[in-house]
């Protein structure tokens, strides 16, 4: 394994238990310490399924997977692998423990036995990165959706991983608690975080500093943002949607009312536009 | 034949500290054969509105009407109003709950006292319409994958052959194929009549789906009228609690930086207009 490499597979496949097919087939992948992996592709191509593997809550059924030096089929790293690599789900009921804010976070460092004060430090910090301090007395189940999905990335930050899973994290988010979880990502991200992002909102990979697009639970493409923008016309056999602004930001390209290098977010439109 | 909500009001814990009132003068129209959207931001009210069509929540003034019955009038009067209108929650696993995909499937029927021959055939082509095989009958709902936990959820409810559906984010965690076969379907089963009530943050596919629009903003209408003349109000000023899809957004600040563009989500002849715009 690289010095760098958060999660290493090498050559690794999964198949579920009765399914007659790999979820995941002979995939190499390593993530870099530090990289914004985005995860896209159609359902059932394997992003959940992969995801699961980088933290040991599901074993190759072939090959291995190294995760933060650990080899994942060992039993006896499992609590280290996942200590480092936190997984925030969808929906953020099913991972919100307690009935207070401030006791949710604080039941992951609880567990790994860290000391009470230590532990009201944690808890501080991580409720701080999501801008939730003032609701650390808030009973959880008063919080709004958003809200309480940005208690779910504290409760896996209080942890302090060193890499964060995000399983359609805002899939169920209004816009305005989308931008609130992105902007936490980035903050983290330029905090030296490793982020792996599953979603199908191609908006919101736009601060990844790579792509990677599974099909049949394989490596279907791998690159970074303006590349695969490029390649918008395989998005339907990719099964990726392509948002009206990707296509109207590809159409000017091929205009030439926009350089190449411009990414389709509405900063960079405005910016060439309204110079 | 339609769901008529008139001056609704819902308040949520009355008489307690935790009084909160979810909805004030709510008026709505879903007729059979349309699509109405309900668009809104979190905490706007419109999973609250979507409990009232089915008489899960009673109006504390105002009055919700299926049909030209009251959602008040009784248990035997709510029990039909909850066959005619169909219930889908935003998260599948909330509202799954059987042993095998057959169970979940037979659940509705049974209780609506369907006949087992008939329970049989809807269940396959509900299934059949959701795009779920017929080998998945026998399996837990728990163990299929999120896309189709999505779509049994939805079969699960056409199987008793509503009049109206109730969606709450219905495409959330579908991929673009799921999700354009999904609409492709509400679509079609409008056409053949059904009344649907889509609940979402997603104003773009309001805008590309819906008959009619609804917009609350704190348990308050702020629009409700065609995406046509969505768009058209748009020019003359922003519509209080709506979020724009980037493509709006982008529309919004060029407008403001002095662009004369429409407000559309046609890539096609946005590009147009920018082009001309930027060459004259």
């Amino acid at each position: 394994m690289e010095p760098e490499a958060v999660c290493a597979l090498r050559d690794v496949s999964f198949t579920y238990p009765g399914a007659a097919a790999p979820a995941i087939q002979g995939l190499d992948l390593t993530i870099r310490r530090g990289e914004w992996v985005a995860l896209v592709g159609a359902n059932g191509s394997g992003k959940s399924t992969l995801a699961k593997i980088l933290n040991a809550l599901l074993i190759p059924t072939r090959g291995d997977c190294f995760s933060c030096g650990y080899r994942t089929d060992r039993e006896e790293h499992h609590w280290a692998i996942r200590s480092r690599i936190s997984m925030v789900f969808q929906n953020p009921d099913n991972q919100i423990v307690a009935s207070v804010v401030e006791e949710d976070v604080a039941f992951g460092p609880e567990n790994l036995g860290v000391s009470p004060g230590r532990i009201r430090e944690i808890v501080r910090e991580s409720l701080c990165q999501v801008g939730l301090e003032e609701k650390r007395r808030t009973p959880t189940y008063a919080l709004s959706g958003g809200q309480k999905q940005r208690l779910a990335i504290a409760g896996a930050l209080a942890m302090r991983p060193e890499c964060l899973v995000l399983d359609e994290a805002t899939a169920m988010l209004d816009p305005q608690g989308r931008e609130d979880v992105l902007k936490i990502l980035r903050e983290l991200h330029s905090k030296g975080m490793t982020l792996v992002q599953i979603t199908h909102r191609l908006e919101e990979i736009l601060d990844a500093t790579r792509v990677v697009v599974l099909r049949n639970g394989q490596i279907e493409w791998e690159g970074e943002l303006p590349e695969l923008f490029e390649r918008v016309d395989r998005f339907p056999e990719w099964g990726l949607e392509i948002p009206p602004l990707v296509r109207l930001t590809g159409l000017l390209k091929k205009r030439k009312v926009l350089p190449a290098s411009c990414l389709p977010s509405v900063k960079e439109l405005l910016e060439h536009l309204c110079p | 034949m339609s769901i008529r909500v008139e001056s609704l009001c819902y308040v949520y814990h009355p008489g307690t500290p935790l009084e909160t009132q979810a909805l004030s003068g709510v008026d709505l129209i879903v007729e059979r054969g349309t699509w109405v959207a309900v668009v809104g931001q979190t905490g706007s009210g419109k999973s609250t509105l979507a409990q009232h069509l089915n008489a899960l929540l009673l109006p504390s003034s105002g009055r919700v009407e299926v049909d030209e019955v009251p959602t008040t009038a009784g248990a035997l009067a709510a029990r039909e109003i909850r066959r005619k209108v169909g219930l889908v929650f935003q998260y599948p696993e909330h509202q799954l709950f059987a042993e095998t995909v057959r169970e979940e499937m037979a659940f509705g029927p049974r209780n609506w006292e369907f006949p087992e021959e008939e329970i049989k055939n809807s269940t396959r082509k509900a299934m059949d319409l959701l795009g779920l095989p017929q080998e998945l009958l026998d399996r837990s709902p728990f163990e299929l994958s999120g896309g189709q936990k999505r779509r049994l959820s939805i079969a699960s409810v056409l199987v008793s052959r509503p009049d109206y559906l109730v969606l709450d984010e219905p495409t959330a965690g579908l991929d673009a194929q799921g999700r354009k076969e999904l609409l492709y379907l509400l679509k079609r089963l409008v056409k053949e009549g059904l009344g649907v009530v889509h609940v979402t943050h997603d104003l773009e596919l309001a805008l590309t789906m819906a008959d009619r629009i609804l917009v609350l903003e704190k348990g308050k209408t702020v629009f409700c009228g065609t995406p046509g003349s969505l768009l058209d109000e748009l020019l003359e000023r922003p519509v209080r609690g709506l979020c724009l899809p980037p493509i709006l957004e982008l529309v919004s600040g060029l407008r403001s930086y002095g662009y004369s563009i429409p407000y559309t989500l046609d890539s096609e002849e946005l590009a147009d207009c920018l082009e001309r715009e930027i060459r004259s």
